[in-house]
């Protein structure tokens, strides 16, 4: 809000060039975001940016209050002389229907008003605010809103049909032609002043083409209400329609506003334009929450929350001058009556931070807490996603963070697309579904790099996955770390060649990872998923449990994208690997014999997996076997079609002795001739 | 045939020659023909003594051009066929050329931020701790004292999903969650994933992630708030660093307060914070008699901009590894 300095002199006075002012208002809650030269008008101009509690701060009476509150000061109110009204009968009858939307309504007829110019001083003060002068009728309710909060309406009498205003529900589809110049069609949650006929404002946002006051307007009835703030926040919201008017009934106006307002009105009006008739003030309905309320506060509750002890006379005086009224009832314990306009308080730890706010936050010392050392609960699993986190910088990978909203387009596959969960009201209405899988988050940014001119992209995310659950007890939401390959695996230099990442580096990083974490023996099944090529995907298993699935993302996905080549993902299911737990190492001893090698090339049918072959090699070679290693892998050539020749290099070793070269020699032989018998293996 | 003529021809021979060498004895051959005692540049150099001044001084420099050029070709001929994965050992060793770096990845700036700021924090005591991002109206709102007809309820502020529950708007949920499982004392802070449907812009994402903290017990005060408060932010921004204290306003806290630092000329706002609201403590069954508490809140992209003087939301997620890698 604009708030003219000029203007908060009539009711508080303070020195100074308005920058200390400004400060001090800050440092009190109310925030003066810039201070505006206005040389052309003689004044200076504060602009505010006030926090949504404080509706009283929107006009400069309540500005003048803090100040008075801040400064010491008294505060002046304008004061007003009483008009009395002519013996005239109330011209129109009021009736409000919708006493939630619309608690209390008043207004008054002022005939005969002359046409005289708005003074001088008015119109510089309605400038320095943002407002521009329209005429004097118009310009004494905008004055009076910004000087008291309270939101007037002033229709043209002689417009208004019939001798009956109603507080209605806007009817369904009902037409409304606003002062804006637009039309707005009105749904039965608006709230309308209308005549006999149709509706001549729209209750507490904006008044209506047909009655609006004009420079020849001279019989007017003007309107003084309290509007409930839900329905005018709701109105507004909906056509989009925001006005310093329902900006204020929005955030509550003080109800005790209402009469005030109107009084001050109708007095500057007879104090400029002489009405001959002032008609009697026709209301209805109550005015909303102004049974006196009473809070208790002790200096005793201030302490313990502030945890610094401000002296009684200093918390009297503050909030005297905020407005509110005390009574002691004993020592340090004091009955406190709060004004109508202070909605916002309601309890006594309300009143602790008025006091401490005015005393400045910056005068309560510092300190810090003394206490035991708190059992960290949950540290495995915030660890594990650190040490992760890690381990893959550590070789190459970039973690990335993509939202976790996507369109439908990306989850075109109906079994993903099923489980998904949608948000009902999207900011981008393409990005309505919480993602249940990373992949096309990943192959977004995959895509951007790769057009970038990237060769290598490696990535990880470490964030939630989001699926309906099965039953309403289960979580719709899991921690998961996502893996994504694309490109080459090494790059060119000048010493190694490139090449293409393969389903195997995957697997590696994975292996890795565990190994890193201390994760126990995992193994992999075979398994499918739909985003992943069904010849190449598996789930990884320990004890029973799923603790993710990889693959190569099946060319689909990929094609969608719009780019070529492979690409392979993961999912590791975090909760899954926290609960393995934590395996200290337990350190054997190094072995004192000497290891022997022995090669064993042997050249089976593509059926048989390099896997099973190993779990018989280890069978066979018991615990003299402690490694095998696959150091080649051929096709083509002397290899006849539908076989692969495995090249392994097999270790064997001894804790107890030192092995026999003719003993190696026959227990490979055994090997060898028993993978020959059970695989049709043959040797090269 | 002139003097320089002649040298012109001696390197057209050894071009020729160049081109038919295939093996390291056809190499030695050249050398030796060329460069070797009685070779041909030997006797073109020999020729020197027949010639006096300006000429002798041109046909000296070309004769020597002429040596260098063929001693590089040979150089770079040899090193072909020697060189090779295998043998770089072996070849001359080369100190400037290019070192092989081992491939680096990155961690994502946002989870730096976060990983430095809650290690401040652990430092102080708390603990970190996470909590779900699809959350109940309950926790999001009702139970950290923001009245049903709030504005920030209102599909415009909130997004909400098919089955009526919504997507945090704040992490400070995972205060009401915590609260509810465990008895104080409790010093947490709970970094993650926000969501409101903000249009976004430079400084405005629809998602972006928040740090909550919380300490909770008998006696935690105003005071513990700016003491924990300030300490935190002078290891974050620096010793020096300026802060103040501003009233401010959430429904959750009272007394509220909104923390700036001095940055530039002009002050920067940095996160809310204050006294846990009687009202949450009711919501989650704590005393409010015996039981005091701050909260603060913070937003982490806000933070790593200021940090790191990135200059547009969107860059964090956009993961373009050229941004990326600037924070390998």
């Amino acid at each position: 809000m604009k708030v003219s300095l000029d203007w908060l002199h009539d009711y508080v006075s303070f020195r100074g060039d308005g920058a200390a002012m400004a400060e001090k208002l800050t440092l009190a809650g109310l925030e003066v975001k810039k201070i505006e030269e206005r040389a052309d008008l003689q004044d200076k101009v504060f602009e505010t940016e006030i926090t949504s509690n404080r509706p009283d701060w929107l006009s400069h009476i309540g500005v003048a209050r803090e100040i008075a509150a801040v400064c010491h000061q008294k505060l002046k109110l304008p004061q007003i002389k009483k008009r009395a009204s002519s013996k005239i009968a109330p011209k129109w009858t009021l009736q409000i229907q919708d006493r939630e939307g619309c608690p209390y309504y008043t207004g008054i007829y002022l005939g005969g008003i002359k046409q005289v110019e708005t003074p001088v001083l008015i119109r510089k003060r309605l400038e320095a605010c943002g407002l521009r002068p329209i005429n004097f009728i118009v310009d004494i309710t905008n004055y009076v809103l910004l000087e008291t909060g309270q939101p007037l309406h002033a229709f043209d009498a002689d417009r208004l049909k019939g001798n009956k205003i109603v507080v209605r529900r806007a009817k369904p589809q009902e037409k409304f032609a606003a002062i804006n110049e637009n039309h707005y069609e009105l749904y039965p949650e608006d709230i309308v002043i209308s005549d006999t006929e149709n509706p001549c404002a729209l209750g507490g946002v904006m008044g209506g083409k047909e009655s609006e006051i004009d420079s020849e307007t001279k019989n007017i009835f003007l309107e003084s209400a309290f509007f409930n703030p839900r329905f005018i926040r709701r109105t507004s919201r909906r056509l989009g329609l925001s006005s310093d008017s329902s900006y204020r009934f929005e955030r509550r106006v003080d109800p005790q506003g209402v009469d005030f307002s109107r009084q001050r009105a109708v007095d500057l009006i007879c104090h400029y334009a002489c009405p001959e008739t002032v008609g009697p003030v026709i209301r209805a309905g109550k005015k909303p929450g102004v049974k006196v309320r009473n809070l208790k506060l002790s200096a005793k509750e201030l302490e313990g929350i502030l945890g610094f002890k401000i002296p009684e006379k200093n918390v009297l005086n503050i909030l005297t001058r905020l407005g509110f009224q005390i009574k002691r009832i004993s020592k340090g314990a004091w009955r406190i009556t709060l004004p109508s306009y202070r909605g916002d308080v309601s309890a006594p730890v309300d009143l602790v931070e008025e006091v401490a706010r005015i005393y400045g936050y910056e005068k309560i010392p510092e300190s810090l807490p003394s206490r035991p050392p708190l059992l960290d609960q949950d540290s495995f699993a915030q660890d594990l996603e650190t040490r992760a986190r890690q381990v893959l910088c550590g070789i190459g990978f970039h973690e990335t963070i993509t939202v976790s909203l996507i369109s439908k387009n990306y989850l075109a596959n109906p079994e993903i697309l099923n489980k998904a969960i949608s948000v009902q009201n999207p900011q981008n209405k393409d990005l309505c579904w919480m993602r249940p899988t990373f992949l096309p988050s990943f192959l977004q940014v995959i895509k951007r790099n790769v057009d970038f001119g990237s060769k290598q992209v490696l990535l990880y995310e470490l964030s939630n996955l989001y699926q309906k659950p099965v039953r309403p007890s289960l979580a719709s939401e899991k921690r998961v770390l996502g893996l994504a390959l694309a490109g080459k695996w090494s790059l060119k230099n000048w010493v190694d060649a490139e090449r293409e990442v393969t389903f195997y580096d995957l697997k590696g990083t994975l292996e890795h990872l565990f190994a890193s974490l201390g994760i126990p023996k995992i193994c992999y099944e075979r398994s499918s998923h739909p985003l992943l090529k069904t010849h190449n995907s598996e789930s990884l298993q320990t004890h029973g449990t799923t603790l993710g699935i990889l693959g190569e993302v099946s060319a689909q996905e990929i094609k969608h994208w719009d780019f070529e080549g492979e690409v392979f993902y993961a999912e590791i299911f975090l909760e899954a690997l926290a609960s393995l737990g934590k395996k200290l190492t337990l350190v054997r001893e190094i072995p004192k014999f000497p290891a022997m090698e022995r090669d064993l090339a042997i050249c089976v049918p593509e059926s048989v997996p390099s896997g099973e072959l190993e779990e018989e090699m280890r069978k066979l070679g018991g615990s003299l076997l402690t490694k095998i290693e696959l150091f080649d892998l051929y096709r083509g050539g002397r290899v006849s079609p539908g076989h692969k020749n495995l090249a392994y290099r097999l270790t064997y070793q001894s804790y107890e002795r030192t092995l026999l070269s003719e003993e190696i020699q026959s227990l490979h032989h055994k090997i060898a001739n028993s993978l020959a018998l059970k695989y049709q293996a043959t040797f090269q | 045939m002139s003097d320089l003529s002649s040298v012109q021809n001696v390197q057209d021979q050894a071009k020729g020659d160049l081109e038919k060498i295939h093996n390291p004895q056809e190499l030695e051959a050249f050398r030796i023909a060329y460069l070797g005692k009685k070779g041909k540049l030997s006797l073109l150099m020999e020729r020197i003594k027949e010639l006096s001044g300006e000429a002798k001084k041109d046909y000296g420099k070309a004769v020597n051009d002429l040596k260098r050029l063929i001693e590089s070709s040979l150089s770079e001929l040899k090193g072909k066929q020697t060189s090779g994965p295998a043998q770089t050992g072996s070849i001359p060793y080369d100190p400037t050329l290019p070192p092989l770096r081992p491939r680096q990845g990155s961690i994502h700036p946002i989870t730096q931020t976060i990983q430095e700021i809650s290690k401040l924090f652990v430092r102080l005591g708390f603990e970190t701790v996470q909590g779900p991002e699809i959350e109940t109206e309950y926790h999001n709102f009702t139970a950290l004292n923001i009245p049903l007809d709030h504005p920030s309820r209102d599909a415009f502020d909130t997004f909400y999903v098919d089955d009526g529950r919504l997507l945090r708007s704040q992490t400070s949920t995972v205060q009401i969650r915590i609260m509810q499982s465990r008895k104080p004392p409790l010093s947490i802070i709970a970094p993650g994933r926000v969501y409101r449907p903000d249009a976004v812009d430079a400084s405005h994402s629809f998602m972006f992630h928040q740090i909550e903290g919380l300490m909770v017990d008998q006696e935690t005060t105003f005071g513990d708030l700016k003491g924990i408060l300030k300490l935190f932010l002078r290891e974050l921004f620096g010793s020096k660093t300026a802060v103040r204290f501003r009233p401010h306003y959430f429904p959750f806290t009272e007394p509220s307060v909104e923390v700036d630092i001095r940055w530039g000329k002009g002050w920067l706002e940095i996160l809310g914070a204050g006294c846990v609201h009687p009202n949450v403590f009711k919501a989650v069954g704590y005393s409010t008699q015996k039981i005091k508490g701050f909260a603060f809140g913070l937003g982490v992209e806000r933070m790593a901009m200021i940090r790191h003087g990135i200059p547009d939301i969107r860059l964090f997620y956009e993961n373009d590894l050229r941004f990326l890698r600037q924070f390998s």
